[in-house]
C-alpha cells in the first residue's frame, strides 16, 4: 500500500474542510508581460488547483454504501441503500439490488458508494478502466456524469413510448405505466388499421385537404356542396362511425342525435362551413309520410355568421347544426318543447324569399313541437291566432294536417341581399296569425342576421296560413287572399292590392338592398371575394329541385367563367391552367392551400424508420423527488451521444429518429470532444400559416 | 446598354487590358473593387497591377494619406482556394518588388457585395484591448469633428442669410 | 513548483503515468497533472468530479484527460509512460487482503487515539467552564435538598469539586465510524512485467497534420487546448489558459485542399467575433508548416 493515507492524516478530515471553490471567470489579462503581478496570480492559481485536485475522498465508513462488482454482468450489486440515490438510480433483479456501471461510477465519484472486488475496494482509477467497457463508452459516461452533476435524472434509453396520437391528445400518456404500455403495444400490432383511422380523424382540417377535392369542388359553384370533408371528431365513439362523411359536432350535440341520424340511413350530407360561403341550400325534406329525402347542403352566410343547416331524418327528427353562435342543438321530437333559434332562409327551390303566399310543395321542417318566436323588430310582439296561421300553412301545404309537421324551412339571409327584414316584414304581415291561444309569434333579429324563431304550444300546429308565392318567373302575381284573422285590425284588402308586381318589387328590393349594404359595416364587404358580383346574379333558369338548380347554376357559372380577359391562356394551350380560380376562393386557407405548390412535408414522416433505438443513449428527466423508477413517465429530453470526429446527423437520420419515436420529446446530440461537451438539437418545425380573416 | 458594357467603357478596363492578362471575370471584379475603394471608402492613390505568373489583377492603395500601402486581391465568392494558393499569393504578388507582408482578400459577390479580409503569413496575434480602444476613440473623434464642422457650416450660412435679409429689408 | 524555460526539458525522476482507457489517456495523479501544466505547458482537461464539491460543472477534478496529440508528444519527449492495464485490476491474493485489513485496523486505532487526545484537549480547554457548570449544578441540588429538608454536609461537596481529567470517560467509537479513504488513484503498486499498451496515434493523414501543427506550436511555447468550442482544431494561448485569453483558433487544412471563399469568410468572421485570429495551418509535401492568419480589416 502506498499513497494511502494513514490514520493521522485521515483524522484531519474529520471536520469538513474548506469547501470554497475558486471563482470562475474574473478578468483575464490579454498577454503575458512578464510582470511580477501576473506571475503571482499564476502561482496562486497553481497552488489552489493542486490543493483542490489532490484532496482525497474521505468518508465515514458507516456513511458509505458497500457494493460488489460483478464483472460478468458488468454491474454492481449492493444490499443496503443510503440516502436518496435509490429513487433515481439502480434496479432490482431477483431481489438483489443492482446499479449500472455509470451509476456506480457516479456514486463513487460523489463519495457515496464503495465498490469492493474480491475483498479489496476498487479505486476510481481502476473503476474507470473496468466499468467503461462494452456498450458504455467514455463519451457516454462523460455525458451521463455531466448531466447527473447538475441534477438531472438520467436513465438508459428505454425505447419509444407506445402511445397513439389520440391518447396523447387526451393526455392519457401521462398515466399509463409500463405494463399497460406493453399491452397496448400488442394491441396496436393487431389492429394496424385503427391507427390510421385515428390519424384520419385527428387531422384537423375544415376545408378540403386534398387538392383534388378542391378542384372538383371548384367546378361546382357550391364549393363544398357534395364534397366530403375530413373534420375533427371529438367524441370517442365517433371512431366507430368514422366514415367519409365526418362531421364537426359542437359540444352540445348529443351522440344519440348523431347516431340516430346515421342509423336511420338518411341520405344526407351536412357540411359545416364556418368560413362562410354563399351556397344554396338544399334541404332534406320529407313529408309526413316518410318519403325519401333529398340531398341537403348546409347554407352559410357570406359574413360567416351563424348559419345552420336543418336536416330532417325520416322520423322527422331535426338536428340542426349551428355555427358560430353555438346555439344548442336539439333533437326535436314531438315531446320537445325547448326554444330553438333557427335562422331561416325561406327559399323554395332557391328562388328566394317571397312576400306573399307561398306555393310550396314540400313541407318545411318539423317545428311542431318547437317553440317559435317571431318578433317584429319595430313593434312590440304581436299575438295572433295560431289557428289562423296554421290554417294558412295548411292551405299552402306548408303544414301537413295529418302529422302536424311542418316542411323544412330554409334560412333567411339578411344583409347580403336576399331577404331583408322588410321582406320578412311583408312576409310576417302575411303570416300574421293571431295568438288566440297564448301563442306569440316573435321575430327576433339579432346581429343583422335574421332569425325567425317559432314559438308554439305543444299541441298547436302553426303556420298553416302562411303562403309563399312563387315570384320567380312571373311578372305579376295575384295572391291568394289571406285570412282575415291574419290581417291587422282595421285593415281591409281590396282586390287590387292582391295584385303583386314582381318587377317593381325586385327593383325596390334591390334599391333597399344596396342602401342597406351601405349602412352595414364596411369591412364585412371587404370580405367579398372576386366573384361576388357575379355570384349574386339572378338565377334565370327553371328548376324543380335543388339538384336541378345546382346544375343550372353550374352551367351558368361555367359560361360566365369563360369571360375573363385572360382566358386565352388556358383556352389555347392545354398545359397552362390557372392556379387559383375564383371558385377556389372559399376561404383564405383554401386559397393558400392552392398556392402552395410545394407541399410542406412533415420531417418526421419523411423517412421510414429503421430500428434506431441504439442511437439514443439516455432519457433525461427533470429532477423530481416524486420520480418513480417503475413509472418514469415521459422523458423531458433524449440524448444521443456522438464524438466530435463523427459526422453530424443527416436529415434522413434525424427524421428517422423522430419518426420512430413519434413523440414531441426533443432529441439532443451531445458532442463530446476530449472532455468538453456541447449539446445541439435538431428539431423539426413547421412554418406558421397566417390566416387572420376568412 | 447592359451593365457589362458600361463597365467596359470605363477607363479602367482599357487600363487593365493593357496588362495583357486574359481573365475577364477577375477583371470585372477588379473594376468593381477599384470603384468601391475609390468612391465608397475614399482610399488614396489606388493603382491597378497585374501579375502575369498567376494570371490575375490586383490593386494597391492607402486607406488614408499617411497609412502604408496595402495590396488588395479581388476574388469571386464562388471561387475556392487552398492554403497552397494563399501561400503562393503571399509570395508572388509584389508591389515594387518589395516582399508582401500581408494582402487583403476582397471577396466579391455577384451583386457587388464585398468583404475584405486580411491574410498574413505567420502568427499574427489579435488586437489588444488597448489598441481597439484607441481605434474607437479615433473614430469617435472623427465623427465629432465632422458633426461640429457641419453645424458650424450651417450656422455660418444662416448668419450670412440673415445679414443679407437685414440688408435687403433695411 | 518552479516554472522552467520552455526550451529546457527537465528530466523527471519518475515519468508521469498515463492510463489508457477507452482509447484515451488519463492522468490520475494530482502532482503529475501539476507538473505537466507548470513545466510542460500541457493543459489537458479535467473530467471527473471535484471531491470537495462533486455536484457542479464549473470546477471539475481528476482524472485529467489528455488530447491524443498531447499524449504522443509526452511519450515522444520521454516525459510520460503508459501504464499497462493489466496492472489496474487483478485478483488480489490473500496477503494483500490481509495487509489491507491490517492497514484499516491500524488506521482505526490511530484515529481512536487521536480522537481521545482531541477530546481531552477540548475538556482541558473548557475545564473552568465545566467546573463552573458542575458547581452550579451542585448548588442547585443543595438548594433543592434544603427545600426538601435534608441536611447536607458541605465538606463532602468540596471534595467532589476536584476531579481527574483522566478519569473522564469517552464512549468507545465502533470501527465502522472510522474514516476511510475512497481511493481516487489506485494505491496498489504492481511490479508487473506486462508490456505497456500500444499507442498508435497519429495514424491518418489528418491526424498526422494535426500532430505536426500541435508539436510546432508547442515548441514555440504556446499552451494548446481543444478548439471544438470555436469550431476549430485547437485554441492557442500565449500563457496559461486560466489567466489569458487565447490568441488563435488553429484550423488544420491539407495544403492542397480547396476551400470555398465563403468558408474562408466564415472562418475569418468566427475569429473576429471573438477577438481572436483564425489561423489556417497546413503542411506541404516536404513537411514544412505554413500559417496564414486571417483577420477582418474592419471595413464594413
Amino acid at each position: 500500500m502506498h499513497t494511502s493515507l494513514s490514520g493521522e492524516k485521515l483524522f484531519r478530515f474529520r471536520t469538513p474542510l474548506d469547501k470554497s471553490l475558486p471563482q470562475k471567470g474574473g478578468i483575464k489579462d490579454f498577454a503575458p508581460d512578464g510582470s511580477w503581478l501576473q506571475a503571482k496570480k499564476l502561482e496562486k492559481f497553481y497552488e489552489e488547483r493542486l490543493q483542490a485536485l489532490s484532496e482525497p475522498r474521505v468518508e465515514k465508513s458507516s456513511d458509505l454504501v458497500k457494493g460488489e462488482w460483478n464483472p460478468e454482468k458488468c454491474l454492481v450489486e449492493f444490499e443496503k441503500e443510503k440516502g436518496k440515490f435509490w429513487i433515481h438510480m439502480g434496479f432490482v433483479d431477483v431481489k438483489r439490488k443492482w446499479l449500472y456501471p455509470e451509476e456506480a461510477l457516479f456514486l463513487m465519484e460523489t463519495s457515496v458508494l464503495e465498490v469492493w472486488y474480491r475483498g479489496l475496494p476498487i479505486s476510481l482509477q481502476q473503476a474507470y478502466t473496468f466499468f467503461l467497457v462494452g456498450s458504455l463508452s467514455m463519451e457516454q459516461y462523460q455525458v451521463y456524469l455531466h448531466l447527473r452533476r447538475i441534477g438531472y435524472v438520467v436513465l438508459r434509453h428505454q425505447g419509444r413510448l407506445n402511445f397513439t396520437r389520440y391518447e396523447k391528445q387526451l393526455g392519457l400518456d401521462k398515466y399509463a405505466n409500463k405494463k399497460q404500455r406493453k399491452r397496448k403495444q400488442n394491441e396496436k400490432q393487431e389492429n394496424p388499421s385503427d391507427k390510421k383511422s385515428e390519424e384520419q380523424i385527428s387531422s384537423e382540417m375544415f376545408i378540403p385537404t386534398k387538392s383534388e377535392e378542391a378542384d372538383t369542388a371548384a367546378e361546382n359553384f357550391n364549393v363544398s356542396a357534395r364534397k366530403k370533408h375530413k373534420i375533427l371528431i371529438d367524441l370517442p365513439c365517433a371512431k366507430d362511425h368514422s366514415k367519409e362523411n365526418s362531421f364537426r359536432m359542437d359540444a352540445s350535440v348529443t351522440v344519440d342525435t348523431y347516431v340516430t341520424m346515421e342509423t336511420n340511413g338518411s341520405k344526407y350530407k351536412c357540411l359545416q362551413n364556418d368560413k362562410g360561403i354563399d351556397e344554396s341550400v338544399d334541404i332534406t325534406s320529407c313529408n309526413g309520410n316518410g318519403d325519401k329525402i333529398n340531398e341537403s347542403n348546409s347554407c352559410s352566410s357570406l359574413d360567416g355568421e351563424s348559419h345552420d343547416s336543418v336536416n330532417t331524418s325520416q322520423n322527422n327528427k331535426v338536428c340542426a347544426e349551428f355555427g358560430a353562435n353555438r346555439h344548442k342543438c336539439l333533437e326535436m321530437d314531438d315531446e320537445c318543447s325547448e326554444t330553438i333559434n333557427i335562422a331561416i332562409s325561406l327559399s323554395k327551390d332557391g328562388k328566394g324569399l317571397t312576400s306573399g303566399l307561398i306555393d310550396q310543395e314540400e313541407p318545411i321542417c318539423d317545428t311542431s313541437a318547437a317553440e317559435v318566436k317571431c318578433k317584429h323588430p319595430d313593434e312590440s310582439p304581436k299575438s295572433h291566432s295560431m289557428e289562423n296561421f296554421q290554417k294558412h300553412l295548411e292551405e299552402s301545404d306548408l303544414l301537413d294536417t295529418h302529422s302536424g309537421k311542418l316542411a323544412p324551412v330554409c334560412r333567411v339571409r339578411n344583409h347580403q341581399g336576399w331577404y331583408t327584414s322588410d321582406d320578412l316584414n311583408e312576409w310576417y304581415n302575411l303570416i300574421c296569425y293571431n295568438a288566440a291561444n297564448n301563442q306569440n309569434l316573435q321575430m327576433v333579429e339579432p346581429d343583422n342576421s335574421l332569425q325567425v324563431v317559432f314559438e308554439s304550444d305543444l299541441n298547436q300546429n302553426l303556420h298553416r296560413n302562411v303562403i309563399f308565392p312563387d315570384i320567380g318567373e312571373k311578372d305579376m302575381l295575384v295572391l291568394r287572399r289571406p285570412d282575415d284573422r291574419l290581417l291587422p285590425e282595421n285593415i281591409t284588402l281590396s282586390d287590387s292590392s292582391l295584385i303583386f308586381n314582381v318587377q317593381n318589387y325586385h327593383k325596390t328590393k334591390s334599391k333597399t338592398r344596396d342602401s342597406r349594404r351601405e349602412q352595414n359595416i364596411p369591412y364585412l364587404y371587404e370580405l367579398d371575394f372576386s366573384y361576388a358580383g357575379f355570384m349574386r346574379s339572378k338565377f334565370r333558369g327553371q328548376a324543380r329541385s335543388w339538384k336541378e338548380y345546382r346544375e343550372c347554376v353550374k352551367r351558368e357559372e361555367f359560361d360566365a367563367s369563360g369571360s375573363t380577359p385572360v382566358q386565352y391562356l388556358w383556352q389555347e394551350s392545354e398545359e397552362v391552367v390557372p392556379l387559383v380560380r375564383p371558385e377556389n376562393a372559399v376561404s383564405t386557407a383554401a386559397v393558400l392551400q392552392k398556392l402552395q405548390i410545394i407541399q410542406e412535408v412533415d420531417v418526421t414522416k419523411m423517412c421510414k424508420w429503421p430500428n434506431n433505438k441504439e442511437k439514443i443513449s439516455y432519457d433525461v428527466y427533470l429532477p423530481d423527488l416524486k420520480f418513480k423508477k417503475s413509472q418514469p413517465g415521459i422523458p423531458n429530453h433524449r440524448i444521443c451521444v456522438v464524438r466530435s470526429v463523427d459526422p453530424p446527423p443527416s436529415i434522413s437520420e434525424v427524421s428517422a429518429l423522430y419518426g420512430y419515436l413519434d413523440d414531441d420529446i426533443p432529441i439532443h446530440w451531445a458532442v463530446v470532444d476530449n472532455g468538453e461537451i456541447a449539446f445541439y438539437e435538431f428539431s423539426p418545425i413547421s412554418l406558421p400559416v397566417d390566416i387572420t380573416v376568412g | 446598354m447592359s451593365e457589362k458594357e458600361s463597365l467596359h467603357c470605363h477607363f479602367l478596363s482599357a487600363e487593365l487590358n493593357e496588362y495583357g492578362i486574359d481573365n475577364p471575370t477577375q477583371m470585372d471584379l477588379t473594376i468593381l473593387v477599384y470603384l468601391n475603394l475609390c468612391e465608397v471608402r475614399g482610399w488614396w492613390n489606388v493603382k491597378t497591377h497585374g501579375c502575369h505568373e498567376m494570371n490575375i489583377f490586383f490593386l494597391s492603395g492607402q486607406s488614408s494619406k499617411s497609412s502604408p500601402r496595402e495590396i488588395i486581391l479581388p476574388i469571386s465568392s464562388t471561387s475556392s482556394l487552398s492554403p497552397a494558393d494563399i501561400q503562393q499569393y503571399l509570395q508572388i504578388i509584389k508591389v515594387d518588388n518589395s516582399p508582401t507582408k500581408g494582402l487583403i482578400l476582397a471577396v466579391c459577390d455577384t451583386d457587388s457585395t464585398m468583404v475584405f479580409y486580411k491574410v498574413t503569413d505567420g502568427l499574427v496575434p489579435p488586437e489588444s484591448p488597448e489598441e481597439s480602444e484607441q481605434k474607437k476613440e479615433k473614430q469617435s473623434k472623427k465623427i465629432k469633428m465632422r458633426r461640429n464642422h457641419l453645424s458650424h457650416q450651417t450656422q455660418l450660412y444662416l448668419e450670412t442669410n440673415w445679414k443679407q435679409n437685414e440688408k435687403q429689408s433695411g | 513548483m518552479r516554472v522552467y524555460q520552455f526550451s529546457v526539458l527537465k528530466m523527471v525522476e519518475s515519468k508521469v503515468k498515463l492510463h489508457l482507457c477507452n482509447g484515451q489517456c488519463f492522468i490520475w495523479n494530482a502532482n503529475d497533472a501539476d507538473v505537466l501544466r507548470q513545466e510542460f505547458h500541457c493543459v489537458g482537461s479535467l473530467v471527473g468530479c471535484l471531491p470537495r464539491a462533486p455536484r457542479q460543472n464549473t470546477h471539475l477534478g481528476l482524472p485529467l484527460q489528455l488530447l491524443p496529440e498531447e499524449t504522443t508528444l509526452l511519450l515522444e519527449k520521454g516525459v510520460a509512460e503508459l501504464v499497462s492495464t493489466a496492472d489496474t485490476l487483478f485478483d488480489p491474493n490473500e496477503k494483500l487482503i490481509e495487509e489491507f485489513k491490517a492497514h484499516r485496523k491500524s488506521s482505526y486505532c490511530q484515529q481512536i487515539e487521536l480522537f481521545r487526545a482531541e477530546r481531552k484537549k477540548e475538556i482541558l480547554q473548557n475545564l473552568p467552564k465545566i467546573i463552573e457548570g458542575k458547581r452550579a449544578k451542585r448548588q442547585k441540588m443543595l438548594e433543592e435538598k434544603h427545600e426538601a429538608g435534608e441536611t447536607v454536609d458541605k465538606e463532602v461537596n468540596e471534595d467532589e469539586e476536584e476531579f481527574n481529567v483522566d478519569k473522564i470517560t469517552i464512549p468507545p467509537v465502533p470501527e465502522h465510524h472510522a474514516l476511510v479513504q475512497l481511493y481516487t488513484e489506485s494505491p496498489y503498486i504492481v511490479t508487473g512485467q506486462s508490456s505497456p499498451p500500444l499507442w498508435s496515434y497519429p495514424s491518418t493523414d489528418q491526424e498526422r497534420l494535426r500532430y505536426s501543427v500541435f508539436k510546432d506550436l508547442w515548441e514555440k511555447g504556446y499552451f494548446i487546448t481543444s478548439g471544438s468550442k470555436f469550431g476549430g482544431d485547437f485554441l492557442v494561448y500565449p500563457g496559461d489558459p486560466a489567466r489569458y485569453h487565447s490568441f488563435f483558433i488553429a484550423i488544420c487544412l491539407s495544403h492542397d485542399k480547396k476551400i470555398s471563399a465563403l468558408d474562408v469568410i466564415a472562418l475569418g468572421r468566427l475569429g473576429s467575433n471573438v477577438k481572436k485570429t483564425a489561423l489556417l495551418c497546413s503542411k506541404d509535401s516536404d513537411g514544412k508548416l505554413f500559417y496564414s492568419s486571417l483577420q477582418w480589416t474592419g471595413m464594413s
